[in-house]
This record gives C-alpha cells, structure tokens and sequence, in this order.
C-alpha cells in the first residue's frame, strides 16, 4: 500500500513542481490528517497544530526542489511537522509545557470519542520530553522507521532506540502501571 | 506493534498493552478551512483543485457519513434557504420536504442562489456546502418535520435573513465542526431538532450565541450532554433565553463560557434558577467563579430565591468569600439570607474591612454558627454591623 501511495505522491509532487496547483492540492489533502493528527499529539493544543501543518505544508512547497525522491514524500513532510512541534514547543514557557491544565486537556475530538481514557493518554504523552514523545509520535502513530525518525530528528538510530524505549518505559509507567526501572 | 520493536527489552505483551493504549487517540480530522489556508499562502488562491481530486483518492473517507451538527444545522438551514429561496414556498414541513426532493435532482445551480449577501455566495461555492447537498444524512435530516417545521419558521428565516447573522455563521468559524462527531451527535438528538423548530430558540440562533468562540471546545462537549440538550428543549429555559438580558449577556464572551460550565449546566435543571435567568442582576452575579462553584448544591440554588443575596452576590469580596465551604453553607442558612435583607449588613458586606475578613476561612466559620445566625436577627446587632471595629474584633475573636 506504501508503494502505492509513494508512487502516487511522487507523481503529485513532480506535478507540483511544474507548478501544478491541483497537484499540491492533492498532496495536501491526502496527509493533513494524519500531519494534523500527530500535531495534535505533540502539541496538546488544536490551534497550535494547525498552526503548525499549514506553516509545515507551506515550508514543503517552498523546498519542493530540495525533495529527494528515493525517499518517501510523507516522511519528508512528517520531519517538517514534527519539527515545527517541537519549535513552538521550544518556544513555549517552562510552566506552559507543565501547566496540569494542558496536559489533562486533550482535544475535544479526545473528549467526544474516547472519554476518560483518551485524556489519560493524552496527559501522560504530554508528560514526556517533546524529543521523546516526538520519538513515540514519530513511531507509533507515523509509523516510520528507527532511520526515518533519526534523519528527523538528526539523531542517530541507535539513540532513536534508546528514547523510544524510555519513553515507552515512562508511558508504561503513567499508563499500565509499570513497575519503575533503575 | 512493529515486528522490530519486540526485540527491545520490553515484552511483546508490554508492547501490545502499550499500542492498545496509544490507540486509544484515534486519528483527527484537519479543520477544513486548512487547505485553503495552504494553498491561499502558496498559490495565492484558496484552491478548486482538491475537491475534484480529493474523493477518487480518499474514496472511503469521503463515502463517511458526514455529521452534522448544531452549526451544521444553521449552515444547512442557510443552504436551503439560499437554494430555495426565503421565504420558503410552502407552510409546515412541506417546504423542507420539497426542498429535499429538489435537491435529490440535483439541480442547484448558481442561479438558485436568492440570497445576495456575498459571504453566502462565497460559501454555497465552497467545497463544504458540496459535502452538505451530497451528504445522505442531509436529505434525511431535511424531510425530518422537525427541522421542516424550524425552516419555515419565521423568525429562524428572520435571523438568515439578517446579513449581521449570516456574516457571524460564515466567519465565525462554525462550518469548520461539520466534520467533528461531536457536533454530529448533538444534532443527532431528537431533542435538539425539536429545539430547532422553536421560535425562542431560533431567536436564540439570532442572538450571536452561535458566533462566540464558545460554540468551540467547550460548548461542543456541552451539546453531547443529553441532559444540556433537554434543558435546551425546556420551554423555561428558552422563554429566558429569549430575553434581551440574556442575550445580550451571552453576547459577552465571558459569560457565554460560563454557560458551559459543568455546575452551571447542572443549574440549569432547578427551575428555580431558570427563573432568575431573566434577572439582570443575577446574571451579572454569574460572572463571579466562586458563585457558579456554588451552583452544584441544590440548598444554595433555593437560597438564591432571596433577592437580598442575590443582590449581595454581585460582591467581590462575597464571591470570593464563597470559596470557603463553611462560608458557603451559612449563606444558605435561610436566618443568614434573612440577615441579608438588612441594608446595613448588606452596605457592611461591600465594606473593604469585611471583604478582607470574609477572606479569613476562620470569619466564615464564625458566621455559620448558630449564635452568630440568631445575632443576625437582633437589631442591636444589625446596628453593630455598622461600626468598622465590629469587623476587627469579630475577626481576632475568630481566631
């Protein structure tokens, strides 16, 4: 199904290039939601996401021609979101990254579908660092590889691995009642 | 879980509890006003690309259900009336009805459009209002009497008809929830659609409530709220809505925000309070945090039957005040409120020196006891509020 969709995303963005309107269109509408989705994670804050995949989509046209196609489009655009999340999360006050209220907020979409829950996952992804919850956004909900989320990040592999795996620890913890590790 | 994650040192079971977890946020729909904000900044044009692009690729997605709701309605209500034109051609429900078969011949064209007001033009083009006329759930939304009934209804046509109303509804942000299932839940009960086809609520519509900005987070997760929507059916409560007063508080933003407040929504169900929503006083009163606070306890919503306290809550330093349980509960005590009815006490109560010792957790407990109630109704001690030592020696006797 990847392959698929990358070969049509490659299309789109070639298109895109030559200054096909519609074509960009299309490639907006085909990941905005899941772009949005994992801005919502990382950011706790729906305004702030959009905020955050509309610059990240404008970025991308800017930088179409720097787009290496032996690599996936949705990867590509993923980076940029993930890394404007974690820019504004930068840019954020110490006490707004920890404000309790942001963090048992959740989205509205949280609240109306999955109640309680959702607003406990939500808090606890709140809670990690935002290099280790992008890790945990990057892999669970963008399902890209150790060296996807590396590139992104500019980190290593071998340190992808060890963040995800502290971060799983973590939301382990908060979650499922983990016992804490040593 | 990948494959390859099951070789760190957490178990394949930890890994699976964790993904089920994980899954527990499910995906989120981008608002729709999105892509235009994208391609407006690209291309210098909102874009008309997408829409035609967009349903062969995301076949499945586009073959969801749209839900609807409370803005939805308003929006629908806006499409028919500018394909039909306003006002409706038939009476009761057979204009609705009508407008529905009309729609299924798919023969809305720009031509259809009765309604000059520019922003409606800009959204009968929008790919919103296509996903409205193509949308299944429209068509039967619109043969439902109820809403055929909230169609035809005068003053609902009055309100689209006002260019203020249709400007709010287009530019207020409220067709970007056309997508959220919240919204479409809302919409989904019959008790709302009932609320749609009665002229207080269709006056409500008029107001601007639905332009707030409250109409976001929490007023969404209000509308999911049976218990909120059956208030809103309450004839009561839309009799007092339909109050200038009221509207024009629910114009205030503040106050429009409140209105969704979980203790506040809990009040609405005393009739009591519904009573005092017409009351400007009161209203005003509202706007105090500690006094909504108060609004959970049903001893403290009949209390509120005195128009002496409710006078006296419209105190800063009372409202604070409330935050104290113990000093809560003594204003419920009905020798208290009999106290109240006492200019002095009541001018005592704005006094600063009080306000500074209504602060004091330890004054409000003396204030609840029974000596202090029955002292209440003494006139030498009513004579003695109006001394400012009284306050001083009452507050190191506290302690």
């Amino acid at each position: 199904m990847y392959l698929i969709q990358d070969a049509e995303d490659e299309a789109l963005v070639s298109r895109s290039l030559a200054g096909d309107a519609g074509a960009f269109e299309a490639l907006v509408s085909r990941h905005q939601r899941a772009l949005y989705t994992v801005a919502c994670r990382m950011l706790g804050n729906r305004e702030e996401a959009r905020d955050a995949v509309q610059s990240a989509f404008i970025k991308a046209y800017e930088h179409l021609g720097s787009f290496d196609p032996r690599h996936r489009f949705f990867s590509w655009i993923y980076r940029i979101v993930v890394n404007e999340c974690l820019n504004l999360l930068r840019a954020r006050r110490p006490i707004d990254e920890l404000s309790p209220a942001l963090a048992a907020q959740g989205t509205p979409f949280d609240v109306a579908a999955d109640g309680q829950r959702a607003r406990q996952v939500q808090a606890a992804l709140l809670k990690l660092s935002p290099d280790a919850r992008a890790v945990v956004v990057m892999r669970h909900y963008g399902e890209l590889s150790y060296d996807e989320i590396g590139v992104a990040l500019g980190v290593p592999s071998k340190t992808v691995k060890s963040r995800l795996y502290d971060a799983r620890q973590r939301l382990g913890e908060m979650l499922l009642g983990w016992r804490a590790r040593s | 879980m990948n494959e390859r994650d099951r070789r760190d040192d957490h178990s394949a079971e930890q890994l699976d509890a964790l993904a089920d977890a994980l899954n527990t946020l499910r995906p989120i729909d981008a608002p729709p006003d999105l892509m235009p904000a994208v391609m407006e900044r690209t291309f210098g044009a909102p874009g008309v690309g997408a829409r035609r692009m967009e349903r062969p690729m995301r076949g499945v997605l586009m073959r969801t259900k749209v839900l609807w709701g409370l803005a939805a309605a308003a929006a629908i209500v806006l499409a028919v009336f500018s394909y039909t034109g306003f006002p409706p051609a038939g009476q009761g429900t057979e204009g609705a009805i009508g407008a529905a078969k009309r729609y299924q011949a798919g023969q809305i064209a720009a031509s259809d459009v009765k309604l000059g007001d520019q922003a409606a033009q800009e959204f009968m083009q929008s790919d919103l209002f296509d996903r409205i006329l193509k949308d299944e759930g429209l068509r039967k939304a619109l043969s439902d009497p109820a809403l055929g009934k909230a169609l035809s209804d005068p003053a609902l046509g009055k309100a689209l008809s006002d260019p203020a109303f249709v400007d709010a509804l287009l530019k207020g942000g409220l067709v970007r929830y056309l997508s959220d299932p919240a919204v479409g839940r809302a919409l989904a009960d019959p008790a709302l659609a009932e609320a749609f086809a009665d002229a207080d609520f269709a006056e409500m519509l008029r107001g601007g409530m639905f332009s707030l900005e409250m109409f976001d987070v929490e007023m969404r997760g209000r509308l999911v709220d049976a218990e909120f929507t059956r208030q809103l059916n309450d004839p009561a409560l839309r009799q007092a809505i339909a109050d200038n007063s009221l509207r024009l508080a629910l114009n205030d933003l503040a106050l429009g925000k409140q209105l969704t407040d979980a203790a506040l929504g809990k009040a609405l169900a005393d009739q009591a309070f519904r009573s005092k929503l017409n009351d400007a006083v009161f209203l005003k009163a509202l706007e105090n945090t500690q006094l909504r606070l108060r609004l959970s306890d049903a001893t403290f919503l009949r209390a509120l039957g005195d128009p002496a306290l409710k006078l006296a809550l419209q105190d800063p330093a009372l409202g604070r005040a409330l935050a104290d349980p113990q000093f809560g509960k003594a204003l419920t005590d009905p020798a208290f409120a009999r106290a109240l009815t006492d200019s002095a006490l009541r001018q005592a109560l704005t006094d600063a020196a009080l306000g500074k010792a209504l602060a004091d957790p330890a004054f409000g407990r003396a204030l609840a006891s029974l000596d202090m109630q029955r002292a209440f109704q003494n006139p030498g001690f009513a004579a003695a509020l109006r001394s400012p030592a009284f306050y001083d020696t009452m507050l190191r006797n506290a302690h």
